[in-house]
């Protein structure tokens, strides 16, 4: 009993001053107190001591490996992947091909409107680009690097078709940004497909040459 | 063989639901100076619009700022930030200052992408967990949004999940990885060039730390990237060269006196950091000394640091660009260092107790800022609409007004006039421009050069806030004015005094 209290008294101290300085520069910060106060210069030494604390402490603590959680072998895939590799949900295609006719037509009849602005621009700009991408590249990935993908393959990935268009000198008008998107979007439905049809070609080959 | 397309298990997004109330209170914090106001507040988004929506008309890359500095300033950027209001625009019909505020939207990005960096190098929900609340409520990129520093803040809200692909490939250097992070990496480095800098420097870093242990299976990983890099970029690169040659970084960097004035001092780095410095200072050695992480997670994170604190502190060195900027580099290893921390504890009742303490009061201070510096850089509002639509009636298409520096960046795309702006060296990049910003800078200050500034430009108005903030000092420049003999006042609102040269 007294060894495990001994053990945690440095713990436990750093917490509370971590809480009594934390508190302190809070009401700071909302106008309880003011920074001149004592209550104040408490608080913020009670950090700094608590900071100098956590370096002995981390000078001290012993690594163990018992505070890891128990988590999957790989966190970052899902033991889903399928043998023919990625291929593209229904419901993302009729997601591309309704997005994209509804934004062309909407932009051509009514540009500037809210529904463009607030629901279609960022679907197709920051969403369906990365999407197919992230759909015709990986089906294993675990969900929380499914989310942070696709939008940062959907704006960068844009970004590079549309450096390229500048720098070949096509004009970057709204049709070439369009097709920036398109293009992208295209890119990730169809690779699966190319894959497909790969794949089959080359089984086809095979079964000829076990035939002869 | 299915033949099925692999189906979305939704049920597996549902351990996900701690990323809502991140993301949330990001979109809460950052959006303060988008939503409390009648415009976006912040003095910088002003020129990233003119140079997109100079790009949307004519189509290219334009080389001059249309009428800012008198059309004589060249672009100090690169394109890939204001070009992405230029897309949103484009696509949704709307004109770019209506697009604006998907600025907001990449504070999701940079949650998520912070959530995912930090699951896959902690592989705990917990630390991924802390991780991305404290990057929701880090007072840093709060403080960004309130001056519209966007470009900036849209490349590192990019840097995690850039860094997060960047240590999946060293783990498993596959085709599919190699075209993700290069889509990344390429895309990400044009969008801000300080930023860009960062990226390289620190990748770079990373890589020489590897060549030195391990060179074989680095130059496997690097060279394929590079090639990579080389090929899908090579117009970003060159634009990058180009950017660098143009404005002579490596003398900015190293014999420029500009950024004296701003330099990081220990007072200013305790100031801004509090109350992250328990996390940066105590957190990140824990970080850096964990055993449950892998080395080369730890060596990114410590390779980001080091060369954030390099810039911080590089006057200590003779490196002259000591720019308080370097600080908003510090999210990460503050995002990392906090997890840390809280997860450091073995009681869960301590891990609870920090995380309910700190990521709050860190939250607390967001919010605080971001009301204070919003109110403070709130710049265009109705009455300076009022103010440049009086302008656009009554002066010629090619009279010259006179402004200081907040409205210096926000007139240029709000009206079609040749405009001078009063800026501080510190606050210019492309050096052509500093003769007229000083000349300006005489015309508001009221200084010796004053009354040949106004004859050598043929200045027709000049334009100064009623209030402060402004540089130069607005009560200064309205009594300068008011003395002139040759300026009149023609027009007074609350936010503008517009004085005509005769």
């Amino acid at each position: 009993m007294t060894t495990r209290l001994r053990a945690s008294l440095l713990p436990i101290t750093i917490a509370c001053l971590i809480v009594i300085g934390t508190v302190g520069v809070v009401l700071a910060e909302i106008g309880r107190i003011a920074y001149t106060d004592l209550a104040y210069s408490i608080a913020e030494n009670a950090l700094v001591t608590a900071t100098a604390l956590v370096l002995v402490w981390t000078a001290l603590q012993r690594q163990k490996d018992d505070t890891a959680t128990t988590q999957p072998a790989d966190p970052l895939t899902l033991s889903r992947q399928t043998a023919s590799g990625p291929q593209t949900p229904a419901w993302l295609w009729a997601l591309v091909a309704i997005g994209n006719l509804a934004a062309v037509s909407l932009r051509l009849a009514a540009p500037g409107n809210s529904f463009s602005t607030f629901v279609l621009m960022p679907l197709l700009v920051f969403i369906l680009p990365g999407l197919t991408l992230q759909q015709a590249l990986f089906d294993d990935l675990a969900p929380l690097w499914a989310i942070a993908l696709v939008p940062a393959l959907s704006i960068t990935g844009q970004l590079v078709i549309v450096a390229w268009i500048l720098w070949i000198g096509i004009p970057l008008t709204p049709a070439a940004i369009f097709a920036a998107a398109g293009v992208l979007t295209l890119i990730g439905v169809l690779l699966p497909i190319a894959r497909r049809a790969i794949d089959r070609i080359t089984a086809r080959h095979a079964e000829r040459r076990s035939s002869v | 063989m299915s033949e099925r397309a692999s189906p979305i298990r939704w049920s597996s997004y549902r351990n996900l639901v701690w990323v809502i109330p991140c993301v949330l209170l990001a979109l809460l914090l950052r959006g303060v100076s988008i939503y409390q106001f009648a415009y976006p507040t912040g003095p910088d988004y002003g020129l990233h619009l003119l140079f997109a929506e100079q790009v949307l008309q004519t189509g290219a890359l334009p080389d001059y700022a249309e009428n800012y500095q008198l059309g004589l300033a060249t672009w100090p950027l690169l394109p890939g930030g204001p070009l992405i209001f230029g897309i949103a625009a484009a696509v949704s019909g709307e004109s770019v200052f209506s697009v604006i505020h998907v600025v907001l939207f990449f504070a999701v990005v940079e949650v998520i992408g912070t959530s995912a960096l930090a699951y896959q190098v902690f592989r705990r929900t917990d630390a991924a967990a802390a991780a991305g609340a404290i990057t929701a409520a880090l007072p840093l990129l709060v403080d960004m949004m309130t001056w519209a520093g966007y470009p900036n803040l849209i490349a590192v809200s990019l840097f995690p999940i850039c860094f997060a692909v960047w240590l999946r490939y060293w783990q498993t250097p596959n085709a599919r990885w190699l075209l993700v992070l290069t889509l990344l990496l390429c895309g990400t480095a044009s969008i801000h060039h300080l930023s860009t800098l960062w990226l390289v420097l620190t990748l770079g870093a990373f890589s020489v730390a590897h060549l030195l242990t391990a060179p074989r299976a680095t130059l496997r990983r690097l060279i394929p990237l590079g090639i990579a890099c080389a090929i899908v970029g090579l117009p970003i690169a060159l634009d990058a060269i180009a950017l660098t040659t143009q404005q002579d970084a490596a003398a900015v960097l190293t014999g420029s006196d500009r950024f004296d004035s701003t330099r990081v001092t220990w007072e200013i780095f305790a100031r801004v950091i509090t109350p992250m410095g328990l996390l940066l200072i105590a957190g990140v050695p824990l970080y850096l000394r964990s055993r449950q992480i892998d080395r080369a997670s730890r060596l990114l994170i410590g390779a980001l640091l080091l060369i954030t604190l390099l810039f911080c502190f590089g006057w200590l060195f003779g490196l002259r660009f000591y720019y308080t900027r370097a600080l908003y580099f510090l999210t990460l290893p503050i995002a990392f260092g906090g997890a840390s921390l809280i997860i450091a504890w073995k009681q869960r009742a301590l891990r609870w107790l920090t995380a309910l303490v700190l990521i709050p009061a860190i939250a607390i201070s967001g919010y605080v800022r971001a009301q204070t510096a919003s109110a403070y850089f709130e710049i265009v509002t109705p009455d300076l609409i009022e103010a440049v639509t009086w302008l656009d009636e009554y002066s010629a298409p090619d009279d010259v007004i006179v402004t200081g520096t907040f409205f210096g960046f926000q007139l240029t795309h709000l009206i079609d006039r040749p405009h001078l702006a009063a800026l501080t060296p510190d606050l210019i990049s492309n050096a052509e421009i500093l003769p007229l910003a000083a000349d300006a800078t005489a015309i508001m200050m009221g200084l010796d050069g004053m009354d040949s500034a106004l004859l050598t430009h043929n200045v027709r108005f000049v334009v100064v806030r009623t209030r402060l903030p402004d540089i130069p000092d607005p009560d200064r420049s309205r009594r300068v004015m008011e003395a002139h003999p040759r300026l009149r006042l023609v027009f007074r609102n609350a936010d503008a005094l517009i004085y005509e040269v005769r």
